[in-house]
């Protein structure tokens, strides 16, 4: 069940309405319950099997959580910590890393002129395993530091883990923030749910016109099949990034809008990162809520930038290819996660020789490259890539100019301009949200804004494929 | 919250409206589907709308009559009757279809008769390619009780219609050339592996959990909406309706689950066992091969000479 699908919308609809009755006829409990049957409901909708798992992460992290209250005992709730770790990461790691590492030990082997007989495993990946395994670990890691008291309320913490508007995409939400919004009872805001439709209305736009239209564009380019030149790799990195930029940022507009509908506050997942004048603003602008996961489980526990110079690099590298992989099994995400660790660690270093905004152009350009090996199928079709960046005298602009052909010209034109004005409105919310930009305009403006959206979703939007976000195999 | 609903309503009335009104030119909507059922949907609207011949007896069902009924070889041997048959069947089974097609074929020709084909049981859902063909108002007044597709029927309806318009204001695509054969049937020379058909027809001898009187009314209300809509579209303007029985392989024992149905609205034909049984008749364990077609096209050509058309020779 995808967020642009007809059979979400009935879900929605029908979810809505019994949701706010129960709310208020019924004691929260119920309502909590109604939550989880309905996620699992969502959940299960891709397949039912994959209920399980999150099914055991949610018990598994309830009990150890209780268990960290019940003792003060340094080691006995340092083993109830990596207990939380083995089962979450242990679930995370077969059914996402399992054919990977067994896949890299051969090569390793074959390195080596050894040969060794292994077998991988026909292992389907759950959808959105890496989010909410994330997201129930940083239960028991904050209550393990002490930052929050575990729940009792265990329909409270498995609607939690379970919310099905940021569950298979994000925002990775952390405990602290999330869970509480789950002990009392709403109240109905026609404000709330304004702010919620508007905020489903700019991710729909923001998925359907520009996501598909890029991810056409870009899914041409990087065909393997179709000659590879400089140019079409270029642009394909740079239809590739506004694909993706958009795609799982209008995910997560939709998800905080529907949560905002049912009276919930999710935490801010992009804050216009192409925008970013150092690389290291883009990591705060970009998919937020995993950067700062990373940045407080992972970066800090590593001893942070409290070390000496050597470790800290090291440190940025561990976190960010840990990043990469955490984005899939491929040694493709290990090179993007790795090449952005690089690029941090040398803006430390050169940052000042360069002026504000050209050194924010090169941020924008070094970003786009770096998509390549993010996108690319395989390792072989990254280098096939790569190489094309070099080989100048191949830059011709017939396989572009074909590819823009097949699109339409006309729609391509038409695209450009709605880039442009989109682009536009993205640097009046480098302070604001989408929300209260709108609000800040008149009724005129607010109303012609809501119309031409929704007039481009219908011009430029591809109804006929089959829904689906980038971020959902993750 | 009535307040959240009306303002919405409110909100999305003009656009919803807007999709509703938008016109979009008939042959697109049978062009768009060239990638289904061997092209046949634009066939069919040329047939209708760019062939002046007329259409005397109409025949409509799935992808078993395109490869089961040779209209061709029907007309030829009705010659003394004048009579033009014309093959309009469509890959897949659910019959708003029939009834869209029908409502199109009485807009432009004055058949006599419809032949409609039947099987074991009526299918129960809605036809993948009605949204496509179907007008607007017969897709969102269609039955929305018992009928599992009605929304995504509306919203492959909508979906279609936004989608041609963009094939209209960026593609500039060519109008696809004027279909100009006069006749639907499609069928292969080919003929189905003995061993294959048996392994088949083993398989749906076996005994099949027959639905209970719930099941029936709930599964079967939704085709049979259509069958009497079908019937007094047909009443109103004059045309017989004759149900043709053809089954798969290896159930050509088999009487209909809706025969009651059937016989409710038209005259129902059984064509002999010998044609269906006989395993050099099958392209496959669904379809009629050539030399099975026209052994059924000859059956109901002598049927309707018979029966039917003995007193209008010319």
């Amino acid at each position: 069940m995808i967020f642009n699908s007809i059979t979400f919308l009935v879900f929605f609809i029908l979810f809505f309405q019994f949701y706010w009755l129960i709310n208020n006829k019924l004691p929260l409990f119920y309502r909590n319950i109604f939550i989880i049957l309905s996620s699992y409901l969502f959940y299960g909708w891709w397949d039912w099997r994959f209920l399980s798992l999150i099914f055991i992460s949610s018990l598994s992290d309830y009990v150890i959580g209780l268990g960290l209250t019940h003792t003060q005992k340094i080691s006995y709730r340092k083993l109830l910590l990596v207990l939380s770790i083995v089962i979450n990461l242990g679930i995370l790691g077969f059914f996402k890393y399992f054919n990977f590492f067994i896949g890299s030990l051969q090569e390793l082997f074959r390195l080596f002129s050894l040969s060794v007989h292994t077998t991988t495993l026909k292992i389907i990946l759950p959808v959105g395993i890496s989010f909410y395994t994330f997201q129930t670990l940083s239960y028991t890691i904050d209550i393990y530091n002490r930052k929050i008291e575990p729940t009792r309320d265990m329909a409270s913490f498995f609607a939690f883990v379970s919310f099905f508007p940021q569950l298979v995409a994000g925002p990775i939400e952390r405990a602290g923030h999330l869970l509480p919004q789950f002990f009392g009872k709403k109240e109905f805001s026609y404000n709330f749910c304004v702010q919620g439709l508007r905020l489903i209305l700019w991710g729909l736009f923001k998925k359907i016109v520009i996501a598909d239209n890029f991810g056409i564009l870009a899914d041409s380019l990087f065909e393997i099949h179709n000659p590879i030149t400089g140019l079409t790799t270029l642009a394909g990195s740079l239809f590739f990034a506004f694909q993706i930029y958009a795609d799982f940022s209008g995910y997560s507009d939709i998800a905080i809008g529907l949560s905002r509908m049912l009276g919930f506050d999710l935490m801010k997942n992009f804050k216009t990162p192409y925008f970013s004048s150092t690389f290291g603003e883009f990591w705060n602008r970009w998919h937020i809520s995993l950067s700062s996961w990373f940045r407080d489980y992972l970066y800090i526990t590593l001893g942070g930038n409290r070390k000496k110079a050597f470790r800290v690099n090291l440190n940025i590298m561990v976190t960010f290819l840990l990043s990469g992989l955490w984005h899939g099994a491929h040694i493709t995400f290990l090179i993007w996660g790795g090449l952005h660790g690089l690029a941090l660690l040398l803006e430390k270093r050169l940052k000042g020789n360069f002026k504000k905004i050209s050194y924010a152009s090169l941020v924008f350009i070094v970003v786009t490259l770096l998509w390549i090996p993010f996108r690319a199928e395989n390792f072989n079709h990254f280098t096939v890539l790569s190489k094309s960046l070099f080989q100048f005298n191949s830059y011709s602009v017939t396989s572009l100019c074909q590819v823009i052909g097949n699109f339409s010209v006309n729609r391509f034109i038409l695209l450009i301009f709605v880039l442009t004005g989109f682009l536009g409105i993205e640097y009046q919310l480098k302070s604001d949200d989408f929300n209260e930009w709108v609000q800040k305009t008149s009724r005129f403006t607010r109303f012609t804004v809501y119309y031409v959206l929704i007039i481009l979703l219908l011009l430029l939007g591809n109804f006929s494929v089959k829904p689906y976000f980038i971020y959902f195999q993750f | 919250m009535k307040r959240l609903y009306k303002h919405t309503i409110l909100f999305l009335l003009p656009v919803f409206l807007l999709v509703i009104i938008l016109p979009v030119k008939k042959r697109l909507k049978y062009q768009g589907l060239e990638n289904d059922c061997f092209n046949h949907a634009i066939w069919i609207h040329d047939r209708l709308y760019q062939n002046s011949k007329p259409v005397d007896i109409a025949i409509l069902g799935s992808s078993r009559t395109i490869n089961g009924v040779n209209d061709k070889l029907m007309e030829q041997k009705l010659e003394k009757y004048d009579k033009a048959v014309v093959n309009f069947g469509y890959c897949r089974l659910g019959r708003n279809l029939s009834y869209t097609l029908l409502k199109e074929i009485v807009k432009t020709k004055k058949p006599e008769y419809l032949v409609i084909e039947i099987s074991r049981g009526e299918d129960r859902y809605s036809h993948p390619v009605f949204p496509n063909i179907a007008v607007t108002f017969d897709v969102l007044f269609a039955n929305p009780f018992f009928n599992r597709d009605f929304l995504s029927d509306i919203h492959t309806h909508i979906s279609y219609k936004i989608e041609l318009w963009q094939e209209f204001l960026f593609r500039n695509k060519p109008e696809a050339p004027v279909r100009t054969s006069d006749f639907g049937f499609a069928s292969s020379a080919d003929t189905i592996a003995i061993e294959k058909l048996e392994a088949v027809k083993t398989e749906r001898s076996k005994p099949k959990p027959e639905l209970n009187k719930l099941e029936q009314i709930f599964f079967m209300s939704f085709p049979k909406i259509y069958l009497k809509k079908i019937h007094r579209l047909c009443r109103k303007n004059n045309i017989d309706i004759l149900f043709l029985y053809i089954p798969q392989y290896g159930t050509s024992q088999f009487i209909p689950n809706e025969y009651n149905t059937y016989i409710r609205y038209g005259k129902v034909i059984f064509p002999p066992a010998s044609i269906f049984d006989n395993p050099c008749y099958w392209h496959d364990d669904e379809h009629l091969n050539q030399t099975g077609a026209n052994e059924l096209s000859l059956y109901l050509v002598n049927k309707l000479k018979n029966k039917y058309l003995s007193n209008t020779s010319k």
